[in-house]
């Protein structure tokens, strides 16, 4: 059994850290529930405002998140100091459609770049509700 | 062997490679729903024990959801500069773990908390994908 010597913390993050991180970061997981069964995806996405927006084509994400409560989660691990930061965004999901006119374009204008293949000619955001963080491990600043 | 695909494509993994990665992470992610809410997401520490993920709890609302629900645990690698990355995906059902099935094992949270739930997600299923990029030439063995 291994001891470490390191005290460790936990630390919960405000929601301007959260929206900090959030908007520094590019890929995320969204998580869905379908029937009972919850599934986690990784996306990209941008941060537009408080509001996450990530692109998808027709399937299960956009099947399960319209309209449903939904949750978006970023992290960062750092195996060797064992430490590490989460946020997650718990809200509703929304397609934006054309019939949404000036929200459409604009998330349109947004410049999230998938790095998965298909179109993605769907748009999905994530109007948060809670937003809520925190870092655990040693006591760390990073 | 199969040829190289002429664009970025989403390839399946397979369970024994799903298996490969989630013996080696430190850290995963667990999903669990909550009626009339948002699920919740949140990064544990965890061992595989076969094809059992074990992780350690505090008492709270997190295992009061979770017994005998059906749950997600999720692990992935991105690499942002390769635009590239994959993910696994186990969902199953959690319970709570007996002392017996989990004297064999060590986990040890960075997080503080005694954690003194110990908690065994048993697997429906084990799936993963990986973003493959066109310019890869890998070995029979999926080496680079």
């Amino acid at each position: 059994m291994t001891t470490t010597n390191t005290r460790k913390e936990i630390e919960v993050l405000t929601r301007e850290e959260c929206l900090r991180l959030l908007a520094a970061e590019e890929v995320g997981r969204i998580a869905v529930v379908l029937g009972r069964q919850p599934l986690i995806m990784p996306v990209n996405y941008v941060l537009d405002d408080e509001t996450i927006v990530l692109r998808s084509d027709p399937g299960t994400k956009l099947a399960t998140a319209s309209f449903e409560r939904v949750a978006f989660e970023v992290d960062h691990v750092d195996r060797e100091r064992q430490t590490g930061w989460s946020v997650l965004v718990q809200g509703v999901g929304q397609e934006i459609t054309p019939a949404f006119s000036r929200l459409f374009e604009r998330v349109r204008a947004l410049a999230i770049a998938p790095w998965a293949p298909g179109d993605k000619e769907r748009w999905l955001r994530i109007v948060p509700i809670e937003i809520s963080g925190r870092r655990v491990g040693r006591s760390a600043t990073s | 062997m199969s040829a190289q695909p002429e664009s970025v494509s989403l390839q399946p993994m397979s369970r024994d490679e799903c298996l490969k990665y989630l013996a080696a992470m430190p850290v995963g992610r667990l999903a669990i729903a909550s009626p009339g809410a948002a699920p919740l997401v949140v990064p544990v520490n965890y061992v595989l024990d076969g094809e059992i993920v074990v992780f350690r709890s505090d008492p709270g609302e997190k295992v009061l959801l979770l017994r005998g629900s059906p749950v997600s645990f999720q692990i992935d690698q991105i690499d942002p500069f390769r635009r590239t990355g994959w993910s696994v995906l186990v969902q199953g059902v959690a319970y709570e773990a007996t002392p017996r099935e989990i004297e064999h094992l060590h986990i040890d949270p960075w997080a503080p908390g005694e954690k003194s739930h110990w908690v065994r997600i048993v697997p429906a299923s084990i799936t993963g994908r990986r973003i493959q990029l066109p310019e890869l030439r890998r070995d029979s063995k999926g080496y680079l």
